[in-house]
């Protein structure tokens, strides 16, 4: 019993625990650079110093945040607010992304509904929004681990009274755990499984089927966000929360 | 007693006199009917006054009169006077409005003048009817005579003897008959007199409709003076100077002036000291004043109507004051002109003001027969903001008559300078000074230094492989202690099944021991242990007692458990040794100890594979 808990501890220690690796200082080295070229006011050399270190495979929320701010002072205003949607995801209770988020997306053309989390019950949509992915993974996975140690300590213990009390914890961590696993669940399917995307072009016209030669059916503006439907020779059929829908050209538009 | 009861009425009659005064405050409006004589001869006048009187009474409709059938209407004439009182700001104004009528009676008896009404804002006010006693001739010497300018008590009327026109007469001087609607003229009654004047009456007014009419003089006595016109010697006396503003356009006629004078006759009768007089009537021609529209050429913007010549000046009481204090801002409007008419001026926006209704007071004087004055207007402004603050001009156009011309007057703009409140904002106004915060300019927030380390994307902890493996590891574990559990339980509860798990360990256990023993020299204790061991072994296994199994015994047990018969020889051989050797006399070799440890061993070992008991261990289930 012993050893399992040992290994099951060592596990979750060594995912969970950031390693510091050479590439990990050399993006540090990058992302000072990055932010003194935005001090300066040369936000096109921050944004390709930012890049290089997305390429380098190694970000954060803070390099996210920072480089949508560059493409914001660049005027690139769909690809800012495709990097503050990414941003909030590893920092979703940071009021400095949710603001410039905001501010961007009042920039924005085209007056569409914000779309509304599918999660029922409002302590599940709270959740999913106030907390990433990781944070919920590893928060039902430490509920996991309570409510079974507690079950087996149940179990295993010889005093009733103790049994007892051990199972009736492992009732309300167990209740616990359902809330976080939903929650970790929609958020899942919200971030990873829905594609949603921003549009980077200034126009985009919108045709009823993939090729120039459909019918023209709307027009969206930078920095809408659109669902992707579906994805066929280059053309993305997107659709936006008012239920219109139509076919883009793929490289017009960024997956969050 | 009878003292007693008077001051009891005495002290009713006062609280009687409370009452009725308090009721009298508390109601708003007075509305009254008096006569000046209640007998009165048909040769006599008799003056009613209806009076009004309250707050805000501004426009109010002229009373209905009740029918005066046994009168003859001779004359109306209406005079108002206004009071103005400014308690803490608030300025109230009581008004009085006299409508005056000169009647006179047609019949001897008794008349009642009925109750005039007055409706104002939906409520029906009433006067008091008043009861006349009309007799035949005149009454003298009751009450005064209506209206002034006396000169001495009337007398009896007197035959009449002839009387040229040239001897007495009443002019109307107009000073101008052709103006502009709103210009003054300026109308003279003068009373030209060669006779004995006795005395001398009202007997109608001209009611001057198409005018606003503002009197200047009325002569409350003659005032003679001496002047010659044509050669002959005449009494001249003002008696009376009004200044009409016409209100329409067009020709209007100006009703004449009627008096009636009493002349004293020369007396045959030496003894007759005041002698007898003659009553005649006298009037002024009519006259029609010629009201020429306002030309249309140049009529400024925000031209209100006013005719004159004016000047307008602003002026403020203070000007530094602080945000939310209050300061005047003073606009004089001086001139010639119409005042009471005058509109308010415009005033430009005050955006940073807060402003309030003006003050108005009006200064009438009258220069040169012309009407004018001062009229002031007071505005209370409060600063919203610190800050420099200009008020613009303020425009105030009129039409001057004489030069035939629209004029503009405007007054200086003022620099007022605003101090910051004294408690830092402005909290002395409610709703006032205070704002939002305004935003300035819009900008994204601020690049973040990193604290986090920059990781590895890599991916989501949850599609990690090895993580994802990890989640069977509580389910194994809750497992394992369920089946730990009933393990535990059942050992706890059935012996034999304990017995036979412990079979093993207990032999392992005993060989160990029989192998210490090898070495002590004793080689029956070391048989005696093997010995013990294997059938302790066999007999924890079957669940058996084994004090004194005899190895016939033993042999059905195990056959009966479908042992292998070799096997079962084996056992028995083994224990057989054992016993041989335990109680051999020679002590046996330690190669032949060495020999037995490993054959009960490996028989242990056997036994062990072939699950040994468990048919039995299945079946207690």
């Amino acid at each position: 019993m012993k050893k399992i808990a040992l290994t099951v501890l060592s596990l979750f220690l060594l995912v969970g625990l950031p390693q510091r690796s050479q590439a990990q200082s050399a993006a540090w080295h990058l992302f000072q650079r990055a932010n003194q070229a935005y001090q300066e006011g040369q936000y096109q050399q921050a944004i390709e110093l930012y890049e290089q270190i997305r390429q380098s495979g190694l970000t954060s929320g803070v390099v996210l945040y920072n480089l949508g701010n560059a493409y914001f002072k660049d005027n690139q205003l769909g690809r800012a607010i495709l990097f503050y949607e990414r941003a909030r995801r590893s920092l979703p209770r940071d009021q400095d992304v949710t603001a410039n988020l905001a501010l961007a997306e009042g920039l924005t053309v085209d007056k569409i509904a914000t779309e509304k989390g599918s999660l029922p019950g409002s302590a599940l949509t709270w959740l999913a929004r106030s907390a990433s992915i990781a944070e919920l993974t590893r928060g039902s996975f430490i509920l996991y681990l309570i409510t079974a140690a507690l079950i087996v300590a149940g179990i295993l213990t010889q005093a009733v009274g103790l049994r007892k009390k051990m199972l009736a914890f492992s009732i309300i961590t167990c209740f616990l755990l359902v809330i976080a696993g939903t929650s970790l669940f929609g958020s899942i399917y919200q971030q990873r499984i829905v594609s949603r995307a921003v549009v980077l072009a200034p126009t985009v016209d919108a045709r009823s089927g993939p090729g120039d030669e459909y019918t023209k059916i709307f027009t969206v503006h930078e920095g809408s966000k659109v669902r992707i439907r579906q994805e066929r020779e280059n053309w993305y059929l997107i659709s936006l929360p008012n239920g219109l829908a139509g076919w883009v050209p793929e490289q017009i538009a960024e997956v969050i | 007693m009878c003292a007693h009861k008077k001051n009891i009425s005495f002290i009713l009659a006062v609280l009687a006199l409370l009452v009725s005064a308090m009721g009298a405050q508390s109601e708003e409006l007075t509305f009254s009917a008096s006569v000046d004589r209640t007998r009165v001869g048909l040769d006599d006048y008799l003056t009613l006054t209806v009076s009004v009187s309250g707050k805000d009474i501004g426009g109010i409709s002229q009373p209905d009169l009740p029918s005066l059938d046994g009168f003859e209407i001779v004359g109306t004439n209406s005079s108002s006077s206004s009071q103005f009182t400014l308690v803490n700001g608030k300025m109230t104004s009581s008004k009085t409005i006299d409508y005056i009528y000169t009647l006179r009676p047609r019949e001897v008896g008794k008349i009642t003048i009925g109750a005039a009404t007055l409706k104002l804002r939906g409520k029906a006010y009433k006067t008091e009817p008043i009861e006349i006693e009309v007799i035949a001739g005149s009454v003298s010497g009751q009450g005064k005579t209506q209206p002034s300018p006396r000169t001495s008590s009337p007398s009896p009327p007197s035959p009449t003897e002839n009387l040229r026109s040239e001897d007495l007469f009443l002019r109307a001087d107009f000073d101008q008959k052709k103006v502009y609607p709103g210009q003054q003229v300026t109308v003279t009654y003068t009373l030209y007199n060669r006779t004995q004047l006795a005395n001398v009456q009202y007997e109608q007014v001209p009611s001057f409709t198409g005018f606003w009419a503002e009197e200047i003089y009325n002569a409350d006595r003659l005032n003679f003076q001496q002047q010659v016109i044509g050669g002959k010697q005449y009494q001249v006396a003002v008696l009376k100077k009004l200044a009409l503003f016409p209100t329409t356009c067009g020709k209007i006629q100006v009703d004449p002036m009627e008096l009636v004078c009493d002349l004293r006759l020369r007396s045959r009768d030496f003894f007759d000291f005041f002698g007898r007089t003659k009553r005649v009537r006298i009037s002024n021609k009519p006259v029609t004043i010629t009201v020429q529209p306002l030309p249309d050429e140049g009529k400024p913007q925000g031209f209100a109507g006013t005719v004159g010549r004016f000047s307008i000046t602003a002026s403020v009481d203070q000007r530094q004051v602080r945000a939310g204090e209050a300061l005047q801002l003073v606009v004089k409007i001086r001139g010639q002109g119409n005042l009471k008419t005058l509109p308010a001026p415009q005033l430009p926006p005050l955006d940073n003001f807060k402003s309030f209704e003006p003050e108005i007071q009006e200064q009438m004087s009258t220069t040169g027969d012309k009407i004018g004055g001062t009229k002031t207007y007071r505005y209370v402004l409060i600063p919203k903001q610190q800050g420099q603050f200009l008020i613009e001009t303020v425009q105030f156009s009129y039409f001057d008559p004489a030069r035939k011309a629209y004029q503009t007057a405007r007054t200086e703009p003022i620099a007022i300078e605003v101090l910051p409140g004294e408690k830092g904002e402005f909290p002395l106004i409610l709703g006032l000074g205070r704002e939002e915060i305004k935003l300035l300019g819009r900008d994204i927030r601020y690049i973040k230094p990193s604290t986090a380390a920059i990781k590895d994307e890599g991916g989501d902890l949850y599609s990690n492989r090895a993580f994802q493996i990890l989640q069977i590891a509580p389910l194994l574990a809750i497992f394992a202690a369920i089946l730990t559990r009933r393990r535990r339980d059942r050992i706890r509860t059935d012996v034999g099944y304990a017995r036979w798990r412990g079979a093993y360990r207990q032999s392992r256990q005993g060989l160990r021991a029989a192998h210490r023993l090898m070495r002590s020299e004793s080689s029956a204790r070391f048989y005696s242990a093997m010995a013990k061991t294997l059938s302790n072994y066999l007999g924890d296994k079957l669940n058996i007692s084994v004090g004194g199994i005899t190895s016939q015994h033993l042999r059905d047990e195990l056959v009966g458990r479908q042992m292998e018969e070799q096997l079962v020889q084996q056992i028995l051989d083994c224990l057989h040794a054992c016993d041989y050797s335990r109680f051999a006399p020679a002590s046996s070799q330690l190669a032949d100890m060495e020999t037995m440890l490993k054959r009960v061993r490996d028989l242990i070992s056997r036994l062990e594979k072939t699950g040994l008991g468990t048919r039995r261990r299945n079946s207690s289930r």
